[in-house]
């Protein structure tokens, strides 16, 4: 009998170290496409009070920083692994995943941990599109082929509530190549990309759901479009301009962010550096103008740039007072 | 009798599964790209320096191929092979760049770079652009030291972008021979699409 109860846990103790050598990992040497560690899929964790998660804004990746001596501390710089933002300042909600395995995820960064919030599926990628609040995002969904093609027929919209993390497709939108969104009131714009004429159109739909987009405008020269302060904003190669005045308008940046009154932006100087120049909306002044950027972000109303060199309240320099829209109140940390 | 069959008979099955699950494992995950067309590089150019003459040059060029047919993402990363001695520093000419082939167009085409070398006590490495130095901690013994990353881009439909300058070591007594090296990290991001695809060279 003892004998029998020996070989029976030896017996399934071998089950359970095969099936865990079973996966596929070990077996072809854990390495991707071009050559990275399977053992990618990590983010960057906090170590002790001194360092926060931040989001480096130019080369997408999160990161966590050292608050005193203003140093990037930790970062995945695994190849094609990338984190993507909302443009939205007071957002929280990121996707990450990798250009050419996928495993991307909704995930929402704390000050010193990250959350999990959506898992696609293996052949599906997330990229944000628009945050209104915790209620109410927008996500672009893309699905490829096994060679890695995408499979543009299958491209949708999603929405997406961070209360009940599920995410629903936007049936108005299925197979139309969008490539931006902005949230103005209740409604959300989108813009499409033609690849016959390089060129954009701009579609609006009712948040509400199931109604046709209606296209706005064709032969736009970029995607790019901006909601703020209840207006929409479009774009082309090197302006912005505000949707219902393109007489008002601003020089177009490689990364452009609207928070109330302020137009934060972010370029390469001269000097291949990226810069970070602020921009006050309505007096058109140049309100800051600060090198070695890495993330902004908005706390208690005000605009911190996160530099290698200090943390910057760029709020000090605005003429107007910075106080938060009524309606987005609750999002800040 | 019959335990033992028995006994002998879950060793086997045992014995069994291990084979059975690690093929069954090898088939479920073929890769996207092999070796080989990982390896292939496309041979950079051998640039003359007209006043000098050709200049012996270290380089490495990495390409990949963009899924779904939509062209090449080749990263090339060139220095001098041995530095101008200049005043008590060390300098080697170098260049960087992203390049796109292929019938798409590009949204945004960017190189981003650093120079790394093993230094000791306080010497420094830049790369011939303000703001890019680094320090050796102030130790006796060889660090590794790496420069700030540089950036450079192109969003104009461009299918390049690239930079020139000089990686700069001193003082000269404080650098470790035949530790420089440059490390470029192209990425492409085509219209319409939105993953964007790297890849990195160094030499």
């Amino acid at each position: 009998m003892k004998k029998r109860k020996y070989l029976l846990a030896a017996y399934i103790f071998l089950i359970f170290l095969l099936t865990g050598c079973s996966r596929a990992d070990s077996l072809t040497g854990g390495k991707t496409a071009t050559g990275e560690d399977k053992d990618y899929d990590w983010l960057p964790q906090t170590a002790g009070e001194k360092e926060i998660l931040l989001y480096d804004k130019y080369d997408q990746r999160i990161i966590t920083y050292d608050i005193d001596q203003h140093k990037v501390i930790q970062k995945n710089d695994t190849l094609n692994y990338l984190q993507f933002e909302f443009n939205d300042l007071t957002s929280d909600i990121y996707t990450t995943g990798h250009s050419i395995e996928n495993d991307y995820k909704i995930i929402k960064l704390g000050k010193d941990k990250i959350d999990i919030l959506y898992e696609a599926d293996q052949m599906e990628a997330l990229f944000p599109l628009a945050y209104r609040d915790p209620e109410y995002m927008i996500f672009l969904k893309c699905t490829y082929q096994d060679n890695g093609a995408e499979l543009y027929g299958d491209r949708v919209v999603c929405r997406f509530n961070e209360k009940t993390k599920t995410l629903t497709e936007i049936a108005e939108t299925k197979g139309m190549r969008v490539t931006n969104g902005a949230i103005v009131g209740d409604m959300l714009y989108l813009t499409e990309y033609d690849a016959g004429t390089d060129r954009y159109a701009l579609y609006m739909l009712s948040m509400s759901g199931n109604e046709k987009p209606i296209l706005l405008l064709d032969n736009l020269a970029a995607g790019e479009i901006y909601s703020n302060n209840d207006a929409l904003w479009i774009s082309d190669a090197s302006k912005i301009y505000c949707y219902e005045d393109d007489a008002v308008c601003f020089p177009k940046k490689i990364l452009n962010y609207f928070y109330s009154n302020a137009l934060v932006q972010i370029d390469i100087s001269a000097n291949g550096s990226l810069e970070l120049i602020v921009t006050n909306v309505e007096t058109k002044k140049l309100e800051a103008d600060t090198e070695g950027v890495i993330d902004v972000r908005i706390f208690d109303g005000k605009i911190k740039a996160y530099t290698d060199k200090a943390i910057v309240d760029l709020s000090r320099g605005m003429t107007s007072d910075l106080t938060l829209p009524v309606e987005k109140s609750g999002r800040e940390k | 009798m019959k335990k033992k069959l028995i006994t002998c008979l879950m060793l086997a099955g045992v014995l069994f599964m291990a084979p059975v699950s690690s093929v069954a494992a090898a088939e479920m995950n073929s890769p996207i790209m092999t070796r080989e067309e990982l390896d292939s590089a496309t041979p950079a150019d051998e640039l003359t320096d007209g006043a000098t003459g050709i200049m012996p040059r270290s380089a490495d060029s990495k390409s990949y191929t963009i899924p779904g047919g939509q062209g090449t993402l080749t990263s090339n990363a060139w220095r001098s092979t041995t530095p101008d001695l200049s005043g008590n520093t060390y300098q080697w000419d170098y260049q960087v760049s992203a390049v796109y082939t292929g019938s798409k167009t590009v949204s945004s085409i960017r190189t981003t770079w650093k120079g790394s070398a093993s230094l000791k006590n306080s010497a420094s490495i830049s790369l011939g652009i303000s703001g890019s130095g680094a320090n050796a901690g102030g130790s006796s013994a060889w660090q590794n030291v790496s420069t700030v990353a540089k950036y450079w881009e192109n969003s104009n439909g461009a299918k390049e972008s690239s930079y020139r300058s000089n990686m700069v070591v001193t003082p000269r007594a404080d650098y470790r021979s035949g530790t420089i090296s440059i490390t470029n990290t192209a990425r492409v991001v085509l219209k319409g699409d939105a993953k964007p695809y790297e890849i990195t060279a160094s030499c």
